[in-house]
């Protein structure tokens, strides 16, 4: 079993995944160290699915704009395997006064970095989407926003970066990340030690026990979302929808089925009482948010519902940064249920910066010390 | 709703019956829950309204349900049929649907009594309309008064294929033949388990008066047969298989399958019960105590669920898991509920005896477990070959989960019920791994597809 | 296809329901899918995935191959479900066209 190399990775999700693809292009050796025995059954394969620009918080949108623009499009035919992208834009709905101003913000935000997105009419809505629903007042309307499948981009990340010879290593949890004269360089997992120049920790809400093995400390939790999805669908829209107080997101697939996430986050300790199921209720709440925005669909069948857990960070956007105190060490998580559209354009970041470059990309505001007191 | 029974008794086949019969004689206030209109699960399907002229033919056997579901309708215990158990959580509050209406109760206890399916039987062409199961033919003689076109092949193994093939001549139906898989190795490797089954010896009686039955009316027999195909295009039209070497086919405008029944999981999947391997018929079920306590507390399984050991086991099953659960709810001491226990204990004990024989005379057929033929559907519901199983397998995949990601195999509305046992034994016997060690796939809420209007509908339960 | 064993049942109530556009007169007791079936109907839908002919397989609830639109609602299971008077039901098809004829 290969020890050492120039990037350990810990994580095997779609942010580790893509990262390690990237820095396998450059021609860096990486030995990615994942708990599980399998790839993509976390957080990475079991979200929405949303590839979207609109919406976010500011310091997230460079990283969104640029993966739609320079890296979705393509990543099928890079990666050799079948995404599944859909580029067919973003409704991200409204029905009250209240919603509408929600939104606005929002646009205006984005708009002032550059993003195509605007806030359109009830009559444009549907016009758009005959599907939605009367009640439907408005909605920013982003047509270079759209979805992807989560569980086959993860895939595809990491088959294509095995296939550029990465080493990843299962059923690794790791213990401790150790300093050697002053430099993070040493990984320590249930079997062993791994070294390396750069340890990237992209292992969502378990960064954080790990990260305080060398005194760092970020403000994330762990939160449960419930998710579900239908029955086949004749094809009805390939918008990407949302709604402006994230009550709820979804898309139709290529299969047809509906995918749908609730954005109302579940304690997650109370998810472990029933069993690691979504509880009833929040499945209840979710499709009672569905047909008040899609009534065309009261009929779909909810062929399976499930609970993902998600690195909550206090300010809901992700660290991505490295660590002055702990050379070598560089932090990516805390990306709050909304990581997979922009892992594409983490990854190819997170590669510069393990390889001393400096990020192509803005992530500035993405630092480790916007936590005061750290 | 929300109201709260001592004793919540999932499904209301035999070991239901008389879970909730006992449990209404111990004082224990229940609830019965059932997806189907009237009492009788499978076992004892429609057993209040056969008609007169059935009853030879239906037997001694399922009539004398007659009586345990009357008892059933006077116990006082409440019963809700036409309603689906959709969700359970660790508090055991239970979540219903009926019609389109949607409700929850609790139990302080539960026991499953969700009974058996039949093991799907991936051959070639076996989606075509025209390709039942024979438990289906039986279901819809029970229930409807009704029997598939003739002529009809039956194919594959299991006392219910006899017990089909009897019920077909009584009813005037045409047999083009049987097609049995299991042959003489197969009999002769459960010769040591057949003293056992001696101590039942009525039961072995019943099985050579139906050989008896089948031979008298001139049905050809075929057995230890391999390589089964339906024939058809649109339409099944018979049945191809091999016989001593030789390639034989039957004409037919049904074909019945059978290799068996197999436990309904679903539930105590759900709950995260811990299961074991049963080799002989290759199926997983829960691991229960002499209670049909599962590792969960406060859970129990009565009946087939538990593992197949037919009707008069589960019910025996039923009254012992009722009598247990009492003990729990402290109407009376353990040294009481071993007191009441004992006949049924010895009764279930003695029942059981011949299980080994006929599950060794009658396993599964090799080609049922692992599809060889390529072309063959393993997923009916999202059109997935065991090709492309294969596929997933030799890129990787090891556990059902990521053979389901990677092809959609289980993501159907069956929710992997018909294919996902066949995608586990096919990654046993594609890679390095025992079966033991493939893992099955998680099964969640809900357990059967509602409309999204339907789930809307449901009237939040407590707060948290 | 199914045959019914006993055609004349005085005993039993009737209703009245309409399989694709033509009415069936069947006792009340029975399962839509068992109503159809014995009714000539052949198969009750079409794949999704390939447009193939499907019929029931196992009539207790498990393989879901029973789906037909009952009442203008899709996706019934039609094993499960007992015929009411006036109930239209049609078979579910869907938008694939099969392969080869």
């Amino acid at each position: 079993m290969k020890t050492n190399a120039d990037v350990i990775i810990i994580g095997g999700g779609i942010i580790g995944c893509s990262t390690a693809y990237y820095l396998a292009k450059k021609g860096k050796t990486v030995i990615v160290l994942e708990k599980g025995n399998k790839i993509g059954y976390g957080g990475s394969g079991r979200n929405g699915g949303g590839v979207r620009q609109s919406g976010r918080d500011k310091r997230e949108l460079p990283l969104a704009m640029y993966g739609v623009q320079n890296l979705w499009p393509h990543l099928s035919e890079e990666l050799g395997g079948d995404v599944e992208y859909y580029q067919r834009g973003n409704l991200r709905l409204g029905k009250t006064e209240e919603h509408l101003k929600i939104l606005q913000g929002l646009t205006d935000v984005a708009v002032s970095l550059g993003l195509d997105v605007k806030m359109i009419s009830g009559e444009e809505v549907r016009e758009i989407c005959p599907h939605l629903s009367d009640e439907v007042i408005g909605a920013s309307w982003c047509p270079s926003d759209g979805h992807a499948n989560p569980l086959l981009s993860t895939l595809a990340f990491y088959n294509k970066a095995n296939a550029l010879g990465v080493h990843f290593l299962f059923e690794q949890s790791v213990l401790a990340i150790k300093k050697v004269a002053g430099r993070a360089r040493t990984v320590v997992t249930t079997s062993g030690e791994f070294e390396a120049e750069k340890i990237v920790l992209a292992a969502g809400y378990e960064s954080q026990a790990i990260a305080e093995t060398v005194g760092v400390e970020v403000p994330v939790k762990k939160i449960a979302l419930n998710t579900l999805i239908t029955d086949a669908q004749p094809p009805m829209f390939y918008q990407m929808l949302g709604t402006a107080m994230a009550d709820f997101y979804g898309h139709q697939t290529t299969h047809g089925s509906f995918i749908f996430g609730a954005g109302t986050p579940l304690d997650s300790e109370f998810i472990k009482s029933v069993v690691n199921h979504p509880p009833a209720d929040a499945t209840a709440a979710t499709c009672k948010g569905i047909l008040s925005y899609i009534p065309a669909l009261k009929h779909a069948k909810v062929v399976r519902s499930w609970v993902g857990f998600i690195d909550w960070c206090e300010d809901k956007v992700p660290v991505i940064d490295h660590v002055e105190d702990v050379p070598g060490l560089i932090l990516a998580f805390g990306f709050s249920g909304h990581g997979f559209g922009i892992s594409p354009a983490v990854g190819t970041v997170l590669s510069e910066m393990a390889c001393d470059e400096t990020p192509s990309i803005d992530i500035s505001e993405l630092n480790y010390g916007r936590f005061s007191g750290s | 709703m929300n109201k709260c029974y001592d004793l919540v008794v999932v499904g209301a086949g035999p070991g239901g019956l008389t879970a909730a019969v006992t449990a209404g004689k111990l004082g224990l206030s229940t609830l019965v829950v059932d997806e189907q209109p009237e009492p009788g699960g499978q076992f004892y399907r429609s057993i209040e309204r056969n008609l007169p002229e059935n009853a030879d033919t239906l037997g001694k056997d399922y009539l004398a349900g007659k009586q345990l579901v009357e008892s059933f309708r006077a116990s006082g215990v409440t019963y809700l049929p036409n309603n689906s158990v959709w969700n359970i959580d660790n508090a055991f509050n239970v979540d219903l649907i009926s019609e389109s209406l949607p409700q929850r109760v609790r139990g302080r206890q539960i026991i499953f009594s969700v009974g058996a399916l039949e093991r799907p039987v991936p051959i070639p062409n076996w989606t075509l309309p025209g390709v039942m199961g024979a438990a289906a033919a039986d279901i819809l003689f029970k229930s409807a008064d009704m029997v598939p076109q003739g002529p009809v092949v039956l194919a594959g193994s299991g006392p219910l294929l006899l017990l089909t093939a009897c019920h077909l001549i009584d009813n005037g139906v045409k047999i083009s033949a049987m097609v049995e898989t299991a042959g003489f190795k197969d009999y002769f490797k459960a010769l040591p388990y057949l003293p056992g089954a001696l101590c039942q010896s009525s039961y072995l009686l019943k099985g050579l008066q139906m050989r008896l039955k089948v031979k008298r009316a001139g049905v050809p027999v075929y057995i230890g047969c391999r390589d089964l195909a339906v024939l058809g295009k649109h339409q099944a039209e018979g049945l191809t298989f091999t016989c001593r070497g030789k390639q034989e086919k039957v004409t037919a405008a049904t074909v019945l399958l059978h290799e068996g029944v197999v436990p309904n999981l679903c539930f105590s999947r759900l709950l995260n019960c811990e299961h074991e391997w049963y080799a002989p018929q290759r199926y997983w079920r829960p691991v229960l105590d002499r209670w049909g306590r599962t590792s969960v507390p406060g859970v129990s399984v009565a009946g087939d669920a538990g593992g197949i050991n037919g009707g008069p086991v589960a019910e025996i099953a039923g009254r012992l898991a009722a009598i247990d659960a009492a003990c729990k709810l402290e109407v009376f001491t353990k040294a009481e509920r071993d007191r009441l226990s004992q006949p049924y204990l010895k009764k279930a004990h003695r029942q059981k005896l011949i299980r080994p024989f006929i599950d060794h005379v009658f396993p599964p057929s090799r080609q049922a477990l692992v599809p060889p033929d390529d072309e063959t559907l393993v997923c009916r519901c999202e059109e997935l070959t065991a090709g492309q199983i294969r596929e997933a397998i030799a890129q990787g995949a090891r556990h059902p989960a990521q053979v389901k990601g990677e092809t959609r195999a289980g993501m159907g509305p069956c929710q992997a019920r018909m294919c996902g046992a066949t995608i586990a034994e096919m990654i046993a016997a594609s890679s390095d791994l025992d079966i033991k060690q493939v893992g099955s796939l998680r099964v969640r809420p809900p357990l059967q597809p509602l409309s999204i209007e339907q789930l809307a509908n449901m009237e939040l339960g407590e707060e948290r | 296809m199914l045959k019914r064993l006993h055609d004349n049942r005085p005993e039993l109530d009737r209703v009245t329901i309409t399989f694709e556009g033509e009415p069936l007169d069947v006792p009340a007791t029975d399962t839509v899918i068992a109503a159809v079936m014995a009714a000539g109907a052949g198969y009750n839908r079409t794949s999704p995935i390939s447009g193939a002919h499907r019929a029931a397989y196992c009539h207790m609830g498990v393989c879901h191959e029973c789906l037909m639109e009952i009442d203008g609602v899709p996706n019934q299971q039609a094993c499960k479900i007992q015929v009411r008077d006036g109930m239209v039901v049609k078979r579910q098809y869907s938008s694939k066209e099969p392969d080869n004829e």
